[in-house]
């Protein structure tokens, strides 16, 4: 099955979404495609050097205005005026919608081939795709409820949008991943494509195993024993942790190393692109 | 500054951070610190997966206050966890003026979603909490995990936000009738009705209007809050991981908070690595996974080196091998706040 023409990444806060969203992009550019690496409200992608769009709100509401009102006059009047901008900011959900509409229209136009969302963490990323289901209960008539009818036929459409969600092999954001994986899927119907679980550990060498099978008593190497085992169980418990996501979750998950050297943003997209890309191609 | 004269000095502890650097953990850490020194002490928490419960062995599925079993403690620890929807509820109920204006509010389509849209609004219900907690007086500290937040900002917005759509935006038209609309503003709302449809607005005038009434107490509430959260007495610390990549975003975040008047006391560097032991030679099998530890620790050192300078509090805390979901990891995770 081809890939969504829409991913999008989501998980909680500091698992590394936009690390993982800048790979993904850079990679599908290497592969000829056209690509943007999407983010919403605010520009903080600059340093993974990709080509990235930022949809703010303003502009969202900007350029649906020009479209349906022709009339120049009411153009220039709702344009730029704080009463107007006032109201989108403090209106629940509007803002989603401006924003996901948006999108919508990037996603229908051919000048992409693929899309990937750097989308906001766990709870606003909840809140984000539930707009237009609450919206749709607020609305009557009109052409935003039209608008919105159009954006939900988009997200519940598994060949245009699907869900990349990121975790950490550690307890809590475990838990919190496969709470957001249920609701993404139950409340929200979008489709997960894929899950990764970033900073995974690499394996304790083959002699450290060995040495720990048969420990020395006491001794000088009494601390490293204490040592290693500590490390042992950590890396136990990730390895729990990275059964238990799999058992859980139906769909592919990808394994990323942490990568220690903790090389620029730039680095790090170019090493997660080499093991993602060709993984999620292959799905 | 060491833990012992914050906690001495600073009632109230403010713990925020970009996700991620296990600032549930270390809150309860700090409450149970506190404890220890003979505090009574509250950790609240807006934390909607109720973990901090869990790592204080609590039950997940009870909301409000709960106290912590604590043997042989001077002091007391209690957790509050905050569940947004449910204090705005609270909120709402409380302070509106009538019960026929609280039924309209609840049952306006757009109110559920008000609860949780507004960015900020987390950060909002905890800082209503909080008014109350202070304002009760039981309680000699209090310690504050704050939702992830991108922006110190947040914890100003919400209220501001709400004033904002009221007193200068369109709904003035429709709400106001002492506002004179004019021809600009008749033209500014028949455009806007062609693009969203008449049902909206009237929805949200309705919301809008029948928060109007309520809107002094909200206001007036969030004013104490920031005179609050500004006093010297209060500690704004940072939580971050030793695996975060980048520290653009937390010098960003200190830098906020400082500039919005708030007191940044110090940085809790969680998740480093844990150093082999010194002063035995390693045994051959450990000499790589040592040498890498040793070098992994040192990379994350210089890169923190920007935050360390900013404050004279800064303990590293190192990644524990179990998981801290019990008491007992709280403690170990509390001695290295020294």
């Amino acid at each position: 099955m081809p890939l969504p023409k829409l991913l999008i990444i989501t998980g909680k806060g500091g698992v590394g979404k936009s690390a993982v969203a800048a790979a993904l992009a850079h990679g599908f550019s290497l592969q000829n495609k056209k690509t943007a690496l999407i983010e919403l409200a605010e520009e903080r992608l600059k340093n993974f050097d990709v080509p990235h769009i930022c949809i703010k709100p303003d502009e969202a509401f900007r350029e649906y205005a020009t479209q349906l009102l022709g009339h120049k006059a009411l153009y220039k009047l709702l344009l730029d005026n704080r009463l107007v901008s006032n109201f989108i900011h403090a209106t629940p959900g509007l803002n989603e919608i401006l924003c996901l509409g948006k999108l919508v229209a990037l996603a229908e136009s051919d000048s992409f081939d693929q899309l990937i969302l750097d989308a906001p963490a766990t709870g606003h990323t909840v809140a984000l795709f539930d707009a237009p289901r609450i919206a749709l209960a607020a609305l009557q008539h009109g052409l935003l409820k039209k608008r919105v009818q159009n954006i939900l036929r988009f997200l519940h459409d598994p060949l245009m949008t699907g869900v990349v969600l990121v975790t950490l092999p550690e307890e809590l954001p475990v838990e919190e991943g496969l709470e957001l994986y249920q609701h993404l899927q139950q409340s929200l119907n979008l489709k997960i494509t894929a899950t990764l679980l970033n900073g995974c550990a690499e394996d304790l060498s083959p002699d450290i195993l060995r040495f720990l099978e048969h420990p020395p008593e006491g001794g000088a190497a009494g601390p490293w024993v204490e040592w290693l085992r500590q490390e042992q169980t950590r890396q136990r418990r990730e390895k729990e942790l990275i059964q238990q996501w799999q058992t859980a979750v139906k769909e592919p998950t990808c394994l990323l190393p942490w990568i220690p050297s903790m090389p620029s943003e730039r680095q790090l997209k170019e090493s997660f692109a080499a093991i993602v890309t060709p993984w999620i191609s292959n799905l | 500054m060491d833990i012992e004269s914050l906690i001495e000095t600073r009632p109230l502890i403010i713990l925020c951070g970009l996700g991620g650097a296990g600032k549930t953990s270390l809150s309860a850490a700090l409450g149970l610190k506190a404890a220890e020194m003979g505090k009574k002490t509250l950790v609240m928490t807006v934390d909607p997966a109720k973990r901090l419960a869990q790592a204080m062995g609590l039950k997940k599925t009870k909301a409000g206050l709960q106290k912590v079993p604590l043997p042989d403690i001077s002091g007391s620890l209690s957790v509050s966890m905050l569940d947004p929807k449910r204090i705005f509820d609270e909120v709402i109920s409380r302070y509106a003026p009538s019960e026929k204006t609280r039924d309209t509010i609840l049952a306006n389509p757009l109110y559920q979603h008000l609860s949780t849209i507004l960015a900020g609004s987390q950060e909002y219900m905890a800082m209503e909490k909080l008014f109350e907690y202070v304002d009760s007086g039981q309680f000699a500290t209090l310690v504050v995990d704050t939702p992830p937040a991108r922006h110190a900002i947040d914890f100003l917005e919400a209220p501001l936000k709400l004033t904002h759509a009221l007193n200068d935006s369109l709904l003035q038209y429709i709400l106001m009738p002492s506002v004179q609309m004019g021809k600009i503003g008749a033209k500014l709302l028949g455009a806007f009705s062609k693009i969203t449809g008449e049902g909206l607005l009237q929805d949200i005038a309705t919301l809008f209007g029948s928060s109007l009434q309520m809107m002094d107490g909200f206001v007036k509430r969030a004013g104490v809050v920031q005179e609050l959260l500004r006093k010297p007495s209060t500690a704004f610390l940072l939580a971050v991981s030793g695996r975060q990549l980048s520290l653009q975003d937390s010098l960003e975040f200190i830098r906020e908070i400082q500039e919005l008047g708030f007191h940044f006391e110090g940085s809790l560097i969680n998740r480093m690595p844990t150093l082999p032991p010194q002063g035995t030679p390693p045994i051959p099998a450990a000499k790589i996974l040592s040498d890498k530890q040793v070098r992994r620790k040192q990379a994350i050192e210089e890169r923190m080196a920007p935050l360390i300078a900013l404050s004279d509090y800064h303990p590293w805390i190192p990644e524990l091998p179990e998981a801290v979901n019990k008491l007992e990891g709280l403690e170990v995770l509390a001695k290295f706040l020294t």
